[in-house]
């Protein structure tokens, strides 16, 4: 069927257009404006053309906190990877009767309210907590690690790994079973069946939902301003910083854009990375 | 099954399943936490009492979080399902080539991070004197939930076959009459299921809300962050678990909603949760 024939006559431009003029009213009004504003303001600030942001670029805090936002959200998606994929082949491959429930396993909790999930770890941490209480059976200490590097990595696996780890039980359900057979009936052992066909026939897939992981990692907020320590903050948390308490908008404007253009340049690069893959899988 | 097969399997089987307990386990101490009714965080609860509940309700500050997030998730819920709804049904019905055009409009907000959003936004709200006013938070709320509501349409409009719109007009139905009478009814049940994923979101939301609160304007997910914030408070521990039950209702409400349409109407037309993502 050709592309034309699928719809009916009466959508004519006019009329899409009227359809989707709340939607653009909406996305001009509540965010194009908005940052077209934000650009403007953070550019125009200070003395001189961009004075917020060469001062922002002097600011070895600023270099620190970048990093370590890219830093994490790096080694967030490759930790909900490794644990998701598995996941998701354990549900495309659990009897048909057994699958809504592990899949709802997985939904519950992506549709749960992130505070209160990242609370939950703050219980599992903070002193006296679940882990004390576990160690204090064996013996041991308090442990210690609430406000540290590793709750807020523990908290944001947990909020982000759902959405992983749905995108990829959709492919690993869609993924023709016949080409690991062929791989195997010609001799090829399980482990290289696996490495070398079933997951670079994936890969697109894992690529995609692993940017969507990364690029929201990167604005990620709530966790580590519970869970972490000051030696443990995010970008988003110097940013909503210096509004809350130095009221410095535009230095909080200057790196919300360049927290941007780092989540366009990764979406960028995996756009490219993504369509290097299917060609040659094609 | 080969050796090689059933380690491969039981692999998937043990970090999958590890990763499932992983996912449920804080939810759990959450709510079993709540329970008790000490002052401090005590896992597993010494005694189950409903304290820490009755005492949000008799908070006159909590309340107030409650009703005013539940006005403008209610708000965001309809105003997303029919701007979203509106959208996606446009989008389903061009050219897959101006498709293609309007997709990254359709999901700029969502893969901006909402930091970047929140502050833009909040520079705007000042500068017009929106700050804590409801038309702010439901517009900002709208912001992240329209678009998502506009996917969820434009798939089901997609999969929808287009002669029962051809027969309505062949039949002499004005194009709007088409569009209220056969379009409206089928994506329908997608747009409510969208606006109460909507509804969802707004009762989590944080970082657009937190630049937004004025005194005696604070939503209840502000408010149980400011809270957290501060270090241990059961009381926090009771207010996420209401939380948690609310996504528990809402989602049994979709799924059983979907179900329902599945057996009455061709069974790809249900909205389908998990695409949402």
């Amino acid at each position: 069927m050709t592309a034309r024939a699928r719809r009916a006559p009466m959508y004519t431009p006019g009329r899409v257009f009227v359809m989707l003029l709340p939607f653009l009213a909406v996305l001009a009004i509540g965010f194009a404006l908005p940052l077209v504003k934000a650009v403007g303001d953070s550019l125009s600030a200070g003395d001189g053309f961009a004075a917020s942001y060469s001062a922002l670029l002097d600011d070895p805090v600023f270099w620190d906190i970048l990093l370590r936002t890219i830093r994490t959200a790096a080694l967030i998606s490759v930790i909900c990877v490794v644990i998701g994929y598995p996941t998701a082949e354990l549900i495309a491959g659990a009897p048909a009767r057994v699958r809504p429930v592990l899949l709802a396993l997985v939904i519950v909790p992506f549709w749960s309210s992130v505070v209160a999930r990242t609370y939950g770890w703050f219980g599992v941490f903070v002193k006296d907590g679940v882990i004390d209480s576990v160690a204090g059976l064996f013996g041991g200490g308090p442990q210690r690690m609430l406000y540290s590097e590793l709750a807020v990595v523990v908290g944001m696996v947990h909020v982000l790994l759902p959405i992983l780890v749905l995108p990829l039980y959709a492919a690993v359900r869609n993924y023709d079973e016949r080409l690991s057979l062929a791989s195997l009936s010609l001799g090829g052992g399980r482990m290289r069946t696996l490495f070398l066909v079933k997951l670079p026939v994936l890969a697109p897939s894992i690529l995609a939902a692993t940017t969507g992981i990364f690029v929201i990692a990167l604005g990620f907020f709530v966790t580590p301003a519970l869970l972490g320590g000051p030696d443990s903050q995010l970008m988003s948390n110097l940013v909503s910083q210096q509004v809350l308490q130095r009221y410095d908008l535009p230095r909080a404007q200057a790196m919300s854009i360049v927290l941007l253009l780092a989540a366009l340049a990764a979406l960028a690069l995996s756009a490219g990375a993504y369509n290097l893959l299917k060609r040659r899988l094609a | 099954m080969s050796s090689a097969a059933k380690t491969e399997r039981t692999t998937f089987v043990v970090v999958g399943s590890l990763a499932l307990v992983f996912l449920l386990a804080p939810m759990l101490i959450v709510v079993l936490a709540s329970l008790d009714s000490g002052q401090f965080f005590t896992f597993p609860p010494t005694e189950i009492s409903s304290h820490w509940f009755s005492e949000i309700v008799d908070d006159e500050t909590w309340r107030a979080s409650f009703g005013l997030t539940l006005t403008i998730a209610a708000l965001t819920a309809v105003a997303s399902s029919i701007i979203g709804g509106l959208a996606g049904i446009a989008v389903a019905r061009v050219s897959p080539r101006v498709r293609r055009l309007m997709y990254p409009l359709l999901i700029a907000p969502l893969i901006v991070p909402v930091i970047v959003l929140a502050i833009s936004f909040y520079t705007l709200a000042l500068e017009l004197h929106l700050v804590g006013t409801l038309f702010a938070f439901v517009m900002a709320n709208t912001i992240l939930t329209a678009p998502l509501v506009a996917l969820l349409v434009m798939g089901t409009c997609l999969r929808l076959d287009h002669r029962l719109e051809l027969a309505s007009l062949s039949c002499g139905a004005s194009p709007t009459r088409t569009l209220i009478r056969i379009t409206f009814p089928l994506v329908g049940p997608t747009a409510v299921a969208g606006g109460a994923l909507a509804f969802l979101l707004v009762l989590d939301e944080v970082v657009m809300s937190l630049f937004l609160v004025a005194p005696g304007k604070t939503p209840l997910a502000v408010k149980l962050f400011l809270q957290a914030q501060t270090g241990t408070a059961p009381i926090v521990m009771a207010a996420s678990s209401i939380l948690i039950f609310t996504s528990l209702v809402v989602l049994a409400a979709v799924t059983a909603l979907r179900s329902v349409l599945a057996r009455r109407t061709d069974e790809d037309l249900a909205p389908d949760v998990t695409a949402a993502v």
